[in-house]
């Protein structure tokens, strides 16, 4: 009898399987929106026949998107806000660059970052196709290396874009200006701004208009991180250090730094090392961070107004970072932020009324999102998610904001967190496992009257450690639990207790 | 505190790699001593209840608290002891147990409990060690065994005789020894030298022995000592072929080096034996295409060499040689012979042809077979070399000769004076030896065979093991009983191994599971490579990468961007639980190479030597809460879904496996991961259940993502959305092994890009046109790829444009050739230069150390683009054409050249062997193809060493000059 049952379910399963009806629903399913109560991600159509793996999105001056395709392609894209993404149609704007991996727009020009060069293109006779297409600066270097990638930012208050450049094989830097940051004006004026970078995933400004690059795992780097681009400052792989004897532009070559050391002892004797202002912990933060945005929709896309959005391609989602400038450097928070991305998350870009499109790929690097390749838009559906706003530093302890006022009682019981803490190995042979753990004390927890912020005061808090707080036990006053329980802070450096 | 970390102290102990100081700051090692971060660490280990992980920790705190005298290696070196010197947690009685066992006391001490779970290491079996050991080492060996090889375990037996008598026997046990076979000198090759130098860098060698390109020492290595003293190349390849015939202990692992390269790691390892000429050869000089009458001619030199190198003469083109030598046959037989040469050669024994491998080629092999008798024989070899490469190989086997190069075996003279200072076999000698051998105790350690027959021990029996006082004796070596020469520690700790009564030996019947495991991979150095419940592990300076000390061969990986999983061997923790019973007996007997990524292989140690190691492995490591997975599914439908979600496809539920591991033969996309199909060979299934939903659970850091993020699956609508059964889906896909089904997106489909209704621009890596590449397919089925990095169009070719799939798929390494025909390969470097730039010789340099900068593109209302390109105030827009006549389609390139100061500019149109101006007013060049050019320009052709150039002077003053050039091919 329980044989034939199970051949009576066989049968069952082939016959819906084998359904034609059903196959072709399938097919043309239109995607649902996806996402949860505060932020809904929708699929923008792509061209058919057309694999558009999205490495740049520009929100252009007269309301199109234009999106730039690891293949080469730049596709504009009309209407985007329109409430029916697949409403939105897209034509072509110029084919066959090479690998263009950063998008920005400047008096009428779409300049297009290449992995050879930064080029500007034009569409002169309003055709809808570029009829130009100019080399703007082509000084740094490639050969047929797969990993010489080159990612351009936004344009700067300067009229700068900034360009990271990948080292060779990720090691080493065989060809000119790998493992640098080179600023290129817009008339082409190209400064040396940067050395140490390894391995980029995307560039972006903050609120503050200052540049930051994400840097992956491997040789220096123990873990991914968002680095900030101060100007002549050294990132810390020295595989490109080769190429100081190239220009005077950022000054002497550094010392180099010594492998199996710790990234803040070695910031201590090499003043040049700029520390990553965020460590993402790998694995728990992603494993290859991406494009970096920042919300400057001031309210349009939720409460993370002047935060940086980080995509992580290996995990298809967005992170979330709050920054905070101590002793002159950038540090700060980082939160698991919005999941469930089509692919893996690469370019990000913001649209002015808020809306985020991303676009992905998992060519040459699998992702959880196991689409080839998408575009997809995300909006905030207007309701408030009970989140950690802020995680600040305090020279004791840290200060927590709140989306919405916390349960005084669950948030003002220091059993209620936990804090361990750790940090990476920093060395020359590829990645880290998280090393030195100690776990802070939560020794006190003091809930302000409205209830939006929590002061956490600790036993010790731990220079060149990620704090990872925990905070399952913190409920809002409606009883709701975090959206996100989690947080973790790259302590580099400790603030100064505040003068009475 | 950092030189001490240096100093010579840290030579005894070893980390395991968690708790390395090397990779803690300065700052963080000061405060680590007695400090918080050990004590915090000692708190987790002690809750963990590990005894193993406490005394790492202790060990950290000891070592740097104590400094202890350096101590040479004069004293027996086992690994197990050397690495765990200083640990607290392993008691003296631990230690000395491990000695007893590793010294092989038993074999003179007879009975006796033995705390360990480990049979004692045997001594070498000397049967046929004549074969393999130089005669003259012996002797010296015997007389010093510490001296002659520095930690030995074998101690002096001959302590306390008088120097007369210890000469006496040390030279007739030598002799003993030697007669048991003979000895073959062969010298040590470059070729195999390099490829030694290499495996025994890569493969794991240095896990246990120091590395031979550098001049320091590691802590824990096992000394070699001068192994070209010791060793013939054929003698040591014997041993490395299977090491477990010689030493069947195992501590010495097989390799599973095959004959090769046995024969390419001795070579390194005695790449300092030199020996004296042995083979005549004649030079000589000449062109031929066959080999020629060598006896007509008259040599142009004549010498006597160690090798068959055909580099010997002035010449490496145009050149003959003739080499000749006595081989003295031992035993009659047919003898097999293959010679390999480029170019031709042949081999002559006796005046008669054996092997003929005439005639102009590469390196090729021709074999031949030749029956010979006792005696010495006349061998010659003839040889020449045309042009290109020269190689000579020739090698022999047969009648019981193990194959090896013939050159070796050859004498100058046909009766070779004696060898002044060589060793001669003295028979009377070697029969005293035999009787020595048996009476000082050689006999009680070594198992040697004479005509089939067991050498006995006639020594009179030493105390039982029960009986043993822990005092005196060999334990000093100072009476006339055999010297190990023990430290004080090893000596403290053979003490109190020997105190300590029988039946507490084993602590009661307390020894754990875990215990044992530990001994025997203590015992058997499986410590060196792998770490297990965080002890052990690669360490020191052995595990660090070659950026720090400058070095590239050890422990490395051909996929670096794996990290440190790619290249150091796999934890063990839990390797009972992960490896399947079968596998994991597999791979410990028989040794494993199934990571394609990683360059050091898993040894084999032979079954008899892992007692029940499996066992305990597997008992140990049970994992709890079994996944039930039940599934109402046709199989077939099963692995169907199973197959989805290795390969890519986003239609399917693609989990993209495919991208980082590779799938049998198939490459993966990514990086090249252990292959997919080996796995349910290799795991548990239960494992791999566990693994899947969580990898870093068991494989902390490691790269493996996790695709059921909290046990949640992406697809909800597969298998109920349940991970355990998706898990299970892929693990029956995967248990047809080589034989599953292909997962969508593991084969790369050929693409091709084509230009309909406008031209098709492809920029990337173009073979032939550099890094920055601008390929343009015409819809006239022309195409031509532009150097934007030197400003010159780099090919021209007809038919199909472009296959985009090496950049498309994967991460687009490398560079991809036109995929149509007749291409046509323009000349390299820059095009345009200034006339005092170009007047000596045409530059070399690149585009943009001449300032030539390229400017990008416009197009034509045809799309058709039009290059622009500039050098200081010179603008230069290059616009090529397809240009349709009636017969074939050809390419017109329109220039527009204008410059604002400067008065005058070459273009160089053309290079080629020969250039010529034919009565159509075009330009042949060199035959391959012709160039005709607009009248406003007078084209000069130059001669710029063996080759010639067409060169265009442009005179700037009067305006832009516009020409244009026309491509017929």
């Amino acid at each position: 009898m329980k044989n034939l049952m199970k051949t009576c379910i066989y049968a069952a399963v082939l016959a819906l399987a084998l359904h034609p009806l059903l196959l072709q629903s399938q097919e043309k399913a239109v995607e649902k929106p996806r996402g949860d109560d505060y932020y809904v991600i929708e699929t923008v159509p792509t061209p058919s026949g057309v694999v558009l793996e999205g490495g740049g999105i520009e929100f252009m001056a007269d309301g199109q998107i234009a999106v730039s395709s690891r293949r080469g392609d730049i596709y504009l894209f009309q209407d985007p806000l329109q409430k029916d993404p697949s409403k939105i149609t897209n034509k072509l704007f110029q084919e066959g660059l090479h690998e263009v991996l950063g998008l920005a727009e400047r008096d009428g020009w779409l300049y297009a970052t290449q992995r050879g060069e930064v080029s500007r293109l034009k569409d002169l006779d309003g055709d809808g196709l570029a009829d130009v297409v100019e080399t703007v600066s082509d000084e740094w270097e490639i050969n047929g290396d797969y990993h010489e990638y080159a990612f351009g930012s936004k344009f700067d208050k300067n009229g700068d874009i900034w360009v990271v450049l990948c080292l060779t094989g990720s090691f080493s830097s065989q060809n000119k200006y790998r493992g640098w940051c080179l600023r290129v004006n817009a008339d082409g004026t190209t400064v040396p701004t940067c050395s140490g970078i390894r391995s980029p995933g995307g560039i972006g400004a903050n609120v503050d208009g200052e540049i930051f690059y994400t840097d992956n795992q491997g040789p220096w780097n123990g873990t991914c991180s968002l680095k900030w681009l101060r100007p002549k400052s050294f990132q810390g792989h020295p595989g490109g250090n080769s190429w100081y004897k190239s220009t005077e532009a950022i000054g002497a070559r550094p010392k180099d730094p010594v492998s199996g050391s710790r990234i803040m002892a070695e910031a201590k004797k090499i003043p040049e090392f700029e520390p990553p202002a965020i460590l993402f912990p790998y694995r728990k933060m992603g494993q290859s961070a991406s494009g970096i945005v920042c919300d400057t929709s001031s309210g349009k896309f939720g409460p993370f107004q002047n935060q940086m959005f980080v995509g992580d391609q290996t995990f298809s989602w967005i992170m979330r970072v709050d920054l905070q400038m101590v002793k002159g450097h950038y540090q700060g928070a980082c939160f698991p932020f919005i999941t469930g991305l089509g692919s893996g998350t690469l370019a990000l870009e913001q649209a002015p009324n808020g809306m985020l499109f991303t676009g992905g790929t998992n060519r040459g690097w699998g992702s959880r999102g196991s689409k080839p390749y998408s575009l997809e838009r995300i909006q905030w559906t207007g309701k408030v998610p009970f989140e950690v706003l802020n995680m600040k530093a305090k020279h004791d302890g840290f200060e927590l904001k709140f989306t919405q006022p916390v349960d005084p009682k669950t948030a003002g019981d220091v059993n209620s967190y936990k804090l361990p803490t750790y940090t990476y190995i920093y060395q020359s042979s590829y990645g880290s496992p998280e090393v030195d753990h100690v776990e802070a004390k939560v020794t006190n927890a003091s809930v302000s009257k409205d209830g939006l912020s929590v002061r956490l005061t600790v036993d010790k808090l731990y220079q060149g450690h990620v704090h990872e707080l925990h905070l399952d036990g913190v409920l809002s006053s409606a009883g709701k639990k975090l959206r996100n329980a989690v947080g973790y802070y790259t302590l580099n450096y400790l603030p100064e207790p505040m003068k009475k | 505190m950092n030189d001490l970390l240096r100093s010579p102290l840290r030579k005894q102990v070893s980390f395991p790699q968690r708790f390395d100081p090397k990779t803690w700051s300065i700052s963080e090692v000061e405060s680590a001593c007695g400090s918080a971060k050990c004590l915090i660490w000692l708190e987790r280990c002690v809750s963990l209840g590990c005894k193993m992980m406490v005394f790492v920790v202790a060990t950290l705190v000891v070592s740097l608290q104590s400094v202890s005298a350096q101590e040479t290696s004069t004293h027996p070196v086992v690994p197990g002891f050397e690495r765990f010197i200083d640990v607290d947690e392993i008691t003296d009685v631990e230690r000395g147990s491990l000695l007893i066992n590793e010294t092989n006391c038993h074999s003179c001490h007879a009975g006796g409990e033995t705390a360990m779970s480990v049979a004692p290491k045997k001594a070498p079996i000397l049967t046929g060690v004549g074969n393999r050991i130089r005669p003259e080492y012996f002797e010296q060996f015997l007389m010093d065994p510490h001296g002659t090889k520095p930690g030995t375990t074998m101690p002096d037996v001959l302590q306390g005789r008088s120097q007369n008598d210890k000469k006496k026997i040390a030279e007739s046990i030598a002799h003993f020894l030697a007669a048991t076979g003979s000895t073959n000198d062969t010298p040590p090759l470059p070729a195999p030298m390099a490829a030694g130098e290499k495996l025994f860098h890569s493969i794991g060698c240095i896990a246990c022995h120091d590395p031979q390109n550098t001049k320091s020492s590691l802590p824990t290595s096992v000394p070699l000592g001068d192994l070209s003293k010791k060793y013939t190349i054929p003698g040591l390849v014997e041993f490395l072929r299977n090491p477990l015939a010689i030493r069947p202990s195992g501590r010495m692992p097989h390799l599973n080096l095959d004959d090769t390269e046995a024969q390419q790691v001795a070579t390194y390892l005695l790449r300092n034996i030199k020996l004296k000429s042995n083979i005549n050869v004649a030079y000589y000089e000449g062109s031929w295409d066959k080999l020629p009458d060598f006896d007509s001619m008259k040599p142009v030199s004549k010498a006597s060499v160690p090798t068959l190198n055909p580099a010997v003469g002035r010449r490496r083109d145009n050149f003959g040689l003739v080499f000749t030598g006595f081989w003295k046959v031992a035993k009659a037989g047919v003898y097999k012979f293959r010679v390999g040469s480029d170019d031709g050669s042949r081999l002559l024994i006796n005046g008669k042809k054996i092997v003929d491998n005439d005639g102009i080629h590469g390196m090729v092999f021709v074999e031949g077979t030749h029956e010979l008798p006792v005696g010495v024989h006349e061998v010659r070899i003839e040889f020449f070399e045309k042009g290109g490469g020269e190689e000579l190989a020739v090698e022999v086997s047969g009648a019981g000769l193990p194959k090896q190069s013939l050159g070796g075996l050859l004498k100058t003279e046909k009766e070779p004076p004696m060898p002044e200072k060589g060793f001669v076999l003295n028979k009377e000698k070697a029969k005293l030896g035999g009787v020595f051998f048996q009476s000082v105790g050689c006999a009680n350690c070594h198992d040697l065979l004479v005509d089939q027959k067991k050498m006995v021990s006639s020594q009179p029996a030493a105390k039982p093991m029960a009986d043993l006082r822990p005092v005196g004796g060999c334990l000093d070596g100072k009476a006339s009983t055999p010297r190990f020469g023990w430290t004080e520690k090893q000596r403290r700790s053979l003490v109190a191994a020997l105190k300590t009564p029988p039946a507490l030996l084993r602590g009661g019947n307390s020894q754990s599971t875990e215990d044992k495991i530990g001994q025997k991979m203590m015992t058997l150095n499986c410590y060196a490579c792998h770490e297990r419940s965080f002890v052990g592990g690669v360490v020191d300076r052995r595990g660090e990468s070659q950026e720090v000390h400058g070095h590239e061969k050890w422990f490395v990986s051909d996929q670096p961007e794996m990290g440190d999983e790619g290249r150091l061997p796999p934890a063990l923790t839990g390797v009972g639980a992960k490896l399947n019973p079968a596998w994991l007996a597999e791979a410990m007997e028989s040794g494993a190479k199934e990571r394609p990524y990683m360059m050091t292989r898993m040894p084999r140690f032979g079954k008899s030597n892992l007692g029940e190691l499996v066992s305990e492995l597997i008992n140990a490591d049970q994992l709890t809460d079994p996944v039930v997975v039940e599934i109402e599914m046709s199989p077939r439908k099963l692995k169907q879904i199973g197959k989805a979600f290795a390969g890519t496809s986003e239609k399917e539920n693609g989990l993209s496996c495919i991208k980082c591991h590779t799938f049998g033969k198939y490459k993966a996309t990514g990086i090249q991961a252990i292959s997919l199909t080996t796995m349910t060979k290799r795991l548990n299934k239960d494992w791999f259940q566990k693994y899947m939903l969580k990898p870093s659970r068991f494989r902390p850091g490691t790269r493996m993502p996790e695709s059921w993020p909290a046990g949640k699956s992406f697809f909800p609508d597969v298998l109920d959305g349940d991970a355990n059964k998706q898990i299970a889906s892929i693990w029956d896909f995967l248990s047809d092994g080589e034989r599953a089904a292909k997962p969508k997106g593991l084969v790369q489909v050929a693409m091709q890009l084509v230009a309909t209704d406008r031209p098709r621009i492809y920029r990337n890596f173009i073979e032939g046109a550099g890094s920055r590449a601008i390929g343009i397919g015409y819809p006239e089925e022309v195409n031509l790829a532009f150097d934007a990095n030197n400003n010159r169009l780099a090919m021209l070719w007809y038919g199909a444009f472009m296959d985009p799939s090496r950049h498309w798929n994967g991460r687009g390494q490398g560079y991809q050739p036109p995929l149509g025909d007749n291409v046509l390969k323009l000349p390299e470097g820059v095009a345009f230069a200034l006339p005092a730039v170009a007047e000596k010789e045409w530059p070399k340099t690149s585009a943009k150390e001449l300032g030539l900068r390229f400017g990008g593109y416009r197009f034509n209302k045809d799309r058709e683009p039009i290059f622009l390109y500039r050098l200081g105030d010179v603008q230069i827009s290059d616009f090529p054409e397809p240009n349709v006549t009636e017969d074939i389609t050809n390419f017109v390139r329109r220039f527009e050249v204008a410059a604002t100061e400067t008065s005058s500019l070459w273009y160089r149109a053309a290079v080629g062997s020969k250039i010529i101006l034919l009565k159509d007013g075009t330009f042949d060049i060199g035959g391959d193809y012709k160039l005709k050019f607009s009248d406003n320009i007078r084209p000069v052709v130059r001669t710029s060493g063996n080759q010639q150039e067409l060169l265009i002077p442009l005179d700037l003053t009067k305006g832009a000059v516009k020409f244009s050039q026309e491509y017929i091919w």
